[in-house]
């Protein structure tokens, strides 16, 4: 018995002792995998870009911002064109423009990007997006080789600049999109799964543009900004998009984190409603453009993440920043004019009547975006300082109202220029009857410049055109422009190559790199 | 063994009425300190030291200090002023939610069990409906569809509470009605609004207002949640939970703009909560014996 059970422990121990010595082998040079975890709040269904098929509304957004899709052409930092999967373009004439399309790009699947293909899928973007259909006006794509011939319906001077709109990304159409919204793109990442609040993705192999570093993606859509503080504060992820003002203080002057910050195109402005009866009134309209603070709202409210706006676009763009004139802080000239025009408070409680009609303004507005509520209480104070009252309805339900037309302001956030051209903001917020124009504005000569602006392929003569109608539409105080948003990426240290871009739509590039 | 039994019976007697008297002083100390609450509440607006509504940007997240004991918000205001001022929105509120839901479900619930039959069967289902959707998810959809602002969320709250009453006035109605009293009552010719107000109604209502009072406190968290949750009240007004709502980002920057009003929200509910159980203790017959 004694024998056997020493025997038994030698043979036990001889295998312990094997095991111990399977694990200092040496497993060869398999690098290590680099992991890069990244925190959003701009993915998501309530921003309407989930899945990665460009072709259905703004997902197109996911497909760059990914890494998963490139476009045609591309900006550079200071929104100018750029080729990234085209080489060049050459308009034919008014309605012709020939793309040439580089010889090198395969898709991640290992197909080539050819002509054919760019037709085949811009034909079923036009085919089942929105929004591209009227902005492209596409009549006919003749694919040849290395490069398409576009034919529009109508002149499009800025047909070049639309395909730079993520619904512009050149996807596979014979892998076509599977049923979780995924697309085999030419981008540097691959997406292996895909769900309404998570994307994963590797790395493409057969990357056209050079090596990719980081192996492994994990895209985290985080909704709430102090989770998002939290979960990169505890190092679950690596990096955060959208973090809220106050938070970035944190890591500001924290030797640990890193903070890529840039001035955006994103708007936040106030549109005055035209069917309104007190927003008929010039005076109450003109008031309301003096009585706001876009000083102390982008310094104290949003702490420097945003600037004044004077028109639509921002001071990087040629018919943006000072361009254009608008009327400036100035309550003691709100106060006279409304005292002018018979706005006068009568019974002493701070806010004027007329014809025994209340000062009232109903500001509707949502609180997805987290500066809209902050402007519209920034707003309250000053205007009753010029003796009008501002009831606030910052509600998600906003669309309700926006239809039943119970709001004398909405309060809303867009990019202005998304494609680096000014027509964009014209046809989707200020011509008559467009998508956007919340205020029912209409100006003859609005309309006779916009049209104009349709036509004219003339850069030069596009700013100006821009400026004219700009001015235009502040001269009548349409809209108010409250302030442009800087956007902050912050990453820890050891994130390289993840900067903000000013037109929001690149992040995820092949230029990411990151230490572990 | 007989004087043993008189003297456990008399020592028991002496317990309960020091039991009864610690109760009496609980009920009258907490009556105390909630009335001075609802007085400092009422006369808020004369009490507060700033204008609880006036921003001064120039002052926005200062800490506590002798010129703001509680700080000031990110709009500069401050918070000491906001907190008294908000307290008018978040207790009167609620107490005035309390009041509407009691009445209503107590009404329903008395009609109910008095008249009984299938008057009683379609309400009782109707208020069958309500109770089986979660209470604060219902109250969520109703304020959303209805839009922002503090009456919205009353009328939310008011429609998901009030058939916890009717069916304990219902319930209630349902015992006294068996009394021979109430017999006693018909046979000498009471019509029934008479033996509901002069007979049912005084001995339910103990019931009743201890529920009630036990609710309070749960009504306010309940109108906190729905504005931290931004269905409540819409900005500038004061009112503890959306300023909780407004401060959580600058919880660990600023933090009193968080805790000044969770603590308000804090002291309050347990004030009333303790009141509530006080009151159960001191007239509940059954937690006497």
């Amino acid at each position: 018995m004694n024998k056997r059970y020493r025997i038994f422990s030698l043979f036990i121990t001889s295998i312990l002792i094997l095991a111990m010595l399977s694990g200092c082998v040496n497993t060869g040079s398999t690098p290590q995998e680099k992991t890069f975890n990244y925190g959003t709040m701009a993915y998501g269904v309530a921003m309407g870009n989930v899945g990665l098929n460009p072709h259905e509304g703004y997902s197109g957004w996911s497909t760059i911002r990914y890494g998963v899709g490139e476009t045609l052409f591309k900006f550079n930092e200071s929104m100018e064109l750029e080729p990234w999967l085209a080489t060049d373009y050459e308009q034919i004439d008014e309605y012709t423009v020939r793309i040439n399309l580089r010889d090198d790009v395969t898709f991640s699947n290992g197909n080539k990007m050819t002509g054919e293909a760019v037709k085949d899928c811009l034909e079923n973007l036009i085919a089942v997006h929105d929004r591209a259909p009227s902005d492209l006006q596409i009549k006919s794509i003749e694919a040849d080789g290395q490069s398409i011939t576009i034919t529009s319906n109508i002149k499009v001077p800025g047909l070049v600049n639309y395909l730079c709109d993520p619904y512009g990304t050149i996807i596979d159409m014979e892998a076509g999109v599977t049923e979780d919204k995924n697309v085999v793109g030419t981008g540097p990442y691959i997406a292996t799964r895909v769900t309404d609040t998570e994307i994963n993705l590797i790395s493409n192999d057969n990357y056209w543009n050079g090596e990719v570093i980081v192996n492994n993606i994990n895209v985290k859509s985080i909704t709430d900004g102090d989770t998002l503080t939290m979960a990169l504060q505890s190092g679950d992820i690596d990096a955060a998009q959208g973090l809220p003002y106050v938070s970035l203080q944190l890591f500001q002057d924290d030797p640990d984190y890193t903070i890529s910050s840039t001035n955006t195109s994103r708007l936040y402005q106030a549109a005055l409603n035209f069917r309104s009866k007190l927003i008929q009134d010039d005076a109450v309209r003109e008031a309301m453009a003096l009585s706001m603070d876009k000083e102390g709202f982008t310094s104290v409210l949003l702490q420097g993440n945003g600037s004044p706006a004077i028109g639509p676009y921002p001071a990087n763009f040629t018919f943006g920043g000072d361009a254009v004139r608008a009327d400036e802080y100035d309550i003691d000239k709100a106060r006279d004019i409304l005292e002018d025009a018979g706005w006068i408070d009568s019974d002493g409680d701070g806010i004027r009547e007329k014809d025994g009609k209340r000062l009232t303004i109903r500001w509707l507005t949502y609180t997805s975006r987290q500066e809209l509520p902050l402007l519209a209480e920034s707003v309250q104070a000053t205007y009753k300082e010029a003796g009008i009252e501002v009831l606030v309805n910052a509600t998600d339900n906003f669309r309700d109202f926006l239809q039943s037309g119970e709001y004398d302001v909405y309060a809303s956030a867009f990019v202005a220029a998304p494609t680096g051209d000014p027509q964009y903001y014209f046809t989707t917020h200020v011509v008559d009857g467009s998508d956007y124009n919340r205020g029912y504005y209409r100006n003859d000569n609005v309309e006779k410049l916009v049209e104009k602006l349709r036509e004219e392929f003339d850069t030069e003569r596009r700013s100006g055109l821009a400026v004219e109608i700009a001015q235009q539409v502040l001269d009548d105080r349409a809209y108010i422009y409250a302030s442009h948003l800087k956007m902050s990426f912050v990453m820890r240290n050891g994130v390289a190559g993840f900067t903000a871009h000013p037109s929001d739509y690149y992040e995820i590039t092949s230029k990411l790199d990151i230490d572990k | 063994m007989k004087d043993t039994n008189a003297m456990e019976v008399s020592s028991k007697g002496f317990l309960n009425i020091k039991k009864e008297k610690t109760a009496y002083f609980k009920l009258y100390l907490l009556c105390a300190l909630t009335g001075i609450l609802l007085l400092v509440t009422f006369f808020s607006p004369k009490l507060v030291p700033f204008d609880p509504y006036e921003q001064n940007l120039s002052e926005a997240l200062q800490g506590p200090s002798n010129a703001h004991l509680l700080g000031t918000d990110r709009f500069g205001r401050d918070m000491f002023s906001r907190i008294l001022v908000g307290g008018q929105t978040t207790i009167l509120t609620s107490l005035l939610l309390v009041g509407i839901i009691t009445s209503v479900g107590t009404a329903v619930g008395v009609a109910c069990g008095y008249k009984g039959g299938k008057f009683d069967s379609f309400v009782m289902r109707i208020s069958d409906i309500f109770l089986a959707f979660p209470g604060m998810v219902f109250a969520i959809a109703v304020a959303s569809l209805l839009g922002g602002g503090i009456m919205n969320a009353v009328i939310a709250l008011a429609c998901i509470s009030w058939p916890k009453y009717a069916r304990l006035a219902r319930g209630q109605v349902l015992s006294v009605m068996n009394m021979p009293f109430i017999s006693a009552a018909r046979l000498s010719g009471s019509n029934s609004m008479k033996i509901i107000i002069k007979h049912i109604l005084p001995n339910i209502l103990g019931t009743i207002l201890v529920t009630a009072s036990l609710d309070i406190g749960t009504i306010i968290m309940e109108l906190a949640g729905l504005s931290f949750l931004g269905l409540g009240a819409m900005p500038p007004t004061p009112e503890w939970g959306s300023m909780m709502s407004n401060g959580r980002s600058m919880l660990q920057t600023s933090p009193w703009t968080v805790l000044a009003p969770g603590f308000a929200i804090f002291v309050t509910v347990m004030l009333f909560n303790l009141l509530g159980d006080t009151l159960r203790d001191v007239l509940d017959p059954k937690t006497k014996m």
